[in-house]
């Protein structure tokens, strides 16, 4: 999260990205033209061609993005949260806060997921497109479920509960809110789904409290 | 489950190019998906297709509110098996959880994916009206796993303070994303194991 200075050629790459991840969440990738982009970006068609050998190529930037980003945003949450408790799942409570908050605090219904809108068109894309979609997925399943394993080392979970899919669920959660709050036009919605996963990992796991 | 009815042959072909124009729209996205290819897949001619559906957006709707249809029986017709094995609502809904999640996971190679959540991914390539049935859709279903909640609540009070309508959303939500983890990560499993992971958690506020 840290911030850096972009160079030109960057920031032109970063320009396109932005324009292209908000054209493709809300038409789709086979709807979105190289055409449209350039034109927005106000580049010529080989300034465009500088950054991105074709528009497969430009997918997996996207995705790579994408899913790099919000491993940052994982780990950052995790980090503060670590930094007020040592306490693995006072930790992990605290860090869903951060992460509903930040949620609440996006200006507008949140635009989408590009690993969704992927998946829901998977056959536009060659295979290493799809590889990295499972990785990104993968790789957010993997960071929550670590910590989910810290928290049931103190506190055994209650019955039923099924660490690895509890993990999911917190990906499952932010993607089928996404789709709720675009479906019903309720912004608020995916902050609050966040904090019923929340609330939810609270009963999960047996404390003294409970 | 679904009530057999004999169709007529002109149904039987509409239903057809649904069929095929669903599972193309699920894997390709509406725009990826022509009309060329739908009516070349059916083997049928174009006057022949325009005679069931008056343009693409025309046929978007007629996908979507079979797809709404569809849904809507499945769980109304869960509930009622659910309801026979028990008076209790909270046991009741509890089948109802257990009675979808095995549905789920008995679908050959996974769930092909929600037409909803397609179509919200795409939703500047479709009609206000198209729009407006998707946001209904979630609507209702709000409603009807919102009164099953309440019902439960007035017997057993939760364990904790939970927003009920949240709660009625979470199953939506953990549905779709289930289907989107599902499909991303070739495991279909992940679907119906996150309906489990939402019925556990219904069994823990309102049982303890």
């Amino acid at each position: 999260m840290s911030v850096k200075v972009l160079s030109k050629g960057e920031a032109t790459r970063e320009r396109l990205l932005d324009l292209a991840e908000k054209a493709v969440l809300q038409k789709g990738f086979g709807a979105t033209t190289i055409e449209e982009l350039i034109a927005a970006a106000g580049l010529t068609k080989s300034g465009f061609f500088y950054h991105f050998r074709d528009k497969n190529d430009l997918a997996q930037a996207l995705l790579r993005r994408y899913i790099d980003r919000h491993n940052d945003i994982i780990d950052d949450m995790f980090v503060r949260s670590s930094e007020l408790t040592d306490d693995p799942l006072h930790g992990f409570l605290i860090g869903l806060k951060f992460f509903a908050d930040l949620l609440a605090d996006l200006p507008n219904t949140h635009p989408g997921c590009i690993v969704a809108s992927f998946c829901y068109q998977d056959q536009q894309f060659s295979r290493d497109i799809r590889d990295l979609n499972a990785e990104g997925v993968r790789a957010w399943r993997a960071r929550i479920q670590v910590r989910l394993q810290e928290i049931a080392k103190r506190y055994p979970p209650r019955p039923g509960v099924d660490i690895e899919a509890l993990a999911d669920m917190c990906t499952a959660i932010v993607e089928g809110g996404i789709i709720l709050s675009r479906t019903l036009d309720e912004k608020e919605m995916l902050a609050r789904q966040v904090m019923a996963y929340r609330n939810y990992v609270r009963l999960a796991f047996e404390t003294r409290e409970a | 489950m679904v009530q057999v009815q004999a169709l007529s042959k002109g149904e039987q072909t509409r239903e057809r190019l649904l069929d095929i124009a669903q599972d193309a729209v699920l894997h390709k996205g509406f725009a990826g998906t022509s009309l060329d290819e739908i009516i070349c897949e059916a083997g049928i001619t174009k006057s022949g297709f325009f005679y069931h559906f008056r343009d693409k957006n025309d046929l978007a709707k007629a996908l979507l509110q079979r797809y709404l249809d569809n849904e809507w029986r499945v769980f109304e017709d869960l509930f009622s098996q659910a309801e026979e094995l028990s008076d209790d609502p909270l046991h009741s809904f509890l089948i109802f959880l257990k009675l979808f999640a095995d549905l789920m996971s008995d679908i050959p190679n996974g769930h092909p994916g929600c037409l909803v959540a397609s179509y919200v991914y795409q939703d500047y390539l479709f009609s206000q009206e198209v729009r407006r049935m998707t946001t209904e859709g979630h609507r209702i279903w709000r409603v009807r796993f919102r009164e099953r909640l309440d019902r439960i609540a007035a017997r057993y009070p939760p364990k904790i303070e939970v927003d009920l309508n949240d709660m009625a959303d979470m199953l939506s939500a953990v549905a779709d994303g289930g289907i989107i983890l599902g499909k991303s990560l070739a495991e279909p499993a992940v679907l119906s194991r996150q309906i489990m992971q939402y019925r556990a958690y219904v069994k823990l506020v309102f049982g303890g």
